[in-house]
């Protein structure tokens, strides 16, 4: 009884917000390794959607069939549905290039390229559109800014950008993908290889960014998901456990098993 | 035996076997420069040859050589990174590799007396394309395509994968990706395997003796369809003519300007690599 009244109070908590993403039945194989089976879960607008689990539990997969950069991986099959802003992406006459200019990505280990950092800033929206000299500057300045770099870098713009601290590469990639101007912004696991400062740093501007982008951040950090958190899917062995709102599933989990993944890390499944 | 004794025997026999490899290769060299250094002069390096090669000079052997590498290179390159890109970037299943590997080393193994049969029955005979450089050049392209396309396909492959999925992350369409990034990384290793392959087919001579080449009265080409002179073919006319003591001279002059280009390619593909490492490596 307890649990259908609380249900209920959350889905009244969801209608509030819109859903940007749905994914429907979404089933991955990797050859014969049946990797998603069977997601449902919704990422709601403008808040930050983290996807937690064990290691191997299919949150990367997840995270990379949404913007489809899954689809080159060796012996990959997909089914099931993924809504973006009303319509399916996982179509083959789907514009996989522009849906990426939708749907941005940051990795897991920064991945700069062997130019200066402005022109890393750059490398995406430079072969989407024409931009003046001026443009080019404001845009660099305007996304270095947002992802509070400028003052470390302004002086330096034409360095390499390998030049960078790891933590700083990690977030210039931010400011190449905020510059591409996307809807939503993935991240996987965008802080597992970088010190606590940077990692703050990041946490702290995800929750600014939230205002303007829709985020999903993969992490096996429980802790940060519980700081940055707004919405929270929880995956094991490929499959969905719970999402809901993370306030609600931090306090009380309806799920067993969530429950001992929030509280030791472990799940029996 | 105990196991520091034969720790030992192994060291003093990869030893020896480093002293004898390098000692013929410091041999030969001993042996070109002793008897090529002395015919070399300026004269020799700027004046045609006369006299069917025992006096004059070998200029326009130079240029023939030269002149047939730039544009097997030239034809080369394009099929090389096609191929590599190919094979790298829309290959996927693992037996069509294993085809083309195949292939690529086979092309590798043909031997070259079989280029030149091939050259001469298909562009001289049935194509009529006459005895003429380019001809020569087409063949030395293809005998050097294994080398270059290999080269280029290793430098591509190794870039990581992380590269490729940051610039379609960002809305990069696959061929942005091969133009932007793939290609400006891969093209070091194109370079160094065209340099490598070019040093090999300046050396070549069962090829080109009958499909590019004459022996006397051939000056600097003004036209595709004329045949040139070139040094290891000049090598070969001379070394015939060997009771000559003067032709003789020439060869070893001839042999030594050969070995001095072969040795330039090398050391440019060398310094090439070493200067233009890719991301992957750094």
């Amino acid at each position: 009884m307890e649990q259908q009244s609380l249900k209920s109070k959350l889905s009244v908590v969801g209608k509030t917000t819109v859903d940007i993403i749905k994914l429907e039945g979404l089933h991955v194989w990797i050859k014969e390794n049946h990797i998603l089976d069977g997601i449902d879960v919704n990422i709601p607008k403008n808040k930050i959607t983290c996807i937690i689990g064990p290691s191997g539990s299919g949150k990367s997969t997840l995270i990379r069939s949404i913007n489809r950069i899954n689809d080159d991986v060796d012996g990959i099959t997909t089914q099931g549905n993924i809504n973006f802003n009303g319509s399916s992406i996982l179509t083959s006459d789907t514009d996989i290039a522009s849906l990426r200019t939708q749907i941005g990505m940051v990795f897991q280990k920064p991945c700069v390229f062997p130019k200066s950092i402005k022109e890393n800033v750059l490398f995406g929206i430079q072969h989407l559109k024409k931009l003046s000299k001026i443009e080019k500057l404001q845009l660099v300045e305007q996304k270095l800014k947002t992802v509070s770099l400028w003052k470390e870098v302004s002086h330096r713009l034409n360095d390499k950008a390998i030049s960078l601290s790891i933590g700083q590469q990690q977030r210039l990639c931010i400011a190449r993908t905020l510059a591409v101007k996307p809807e939503v912004i993935l991240l996987d696991e965008p802080t597992s290889s970088l010190d606590p400062l940077s990692t703050r740093a990041i946490e702290d501007m995800m929750v600014k960014l939230k205002e303007e982008y829709t985020i999903v951040f993969v992490t096996h950090n429980i802790q940060q998901a519980k700081r940055i958190a707004d919405h929270l899917i929880f995956l094991c062995d490929g499959k969905l456990i719970e999402q809901g709102s993370a306030r609600a599933m931090f306090s009380c989990p309806q799920n067993s098993q969530t429950k001992a993944y929030l509280k030791d890390e472990y799940c029996a499944c | 035996m105990n196991r520091q004794l034969k720790n030992k025997l192994f060291t003093y026999a990869t030893w020896i076997a480093v002293v004898l490899s390098t000692t013929i290769l410091f041999f030969l060299f001993g042996v070109i420069l002793w008897n090529g250094l002395p015919a070399i002069d300026l004269n020799f390096l700027t004046q045609a040859s006369s006299n069917f090669g025992a006096s004059g000079g070998i200029i326009y052997q130079i240029a023939g050589s030269v002149l047939m590498v730039l544009f097997s290179a030239l034809i080369c390159l394009p099929i090389a990174i096609g191929t590599a890109i190919f094979k790298s970037e829309y290959l996927i299943s693992k037996k069509l590799h294993a085809i083309i590997n195949t292939l690529i080393y086979s092309l590798n193994g043909i031997p070259s007396v079989i280029f030149g049969i091939f050259g001469l029955i298909l562009f001289v005979n049935i194509l009529g394309m006459g005895i003429s450089w380019i001809v020569g050049s087409i063949i030395l392209a293809m005998m050097i395509l294994p080398t270059v396309t290999l080269s280029t396909y290793h430098s591509i492959n190794s870039i990581p994968t992380i590269y490729r999925e940051s610039s379609l992350a960002l809305g990069l369409t696959k061929w942005q990706v091969i133009r932007k990034v793939l290609l400006p990384q891969g093209f070091s290793g194109a370079i160094t395997g065209l340099l490598i392959g070019v040093a090999r087919a300046i050396g070549e001579t069962a090829p080109i003796m009958f499909i590019a080449t004459a022996f006397s009265g051939v000056a600097f080409p003004s036209s595709f369809s004329e045949p040139v002179s070139t040094l290891p073919t000049h090598i070969l006319a001379l070394a015939q003519q060997a009771t000559n003591p003067d032709a003789l001279q020439n060869a070893w002059g001839s042999s030594l300007m050969l070995v001095t280009l072969v040795v330039l390619f090398s050391i440019s593909a060398l310094i090439f690599r070493l200067k233009h490492q890719t991301i992957s490596k750094r």
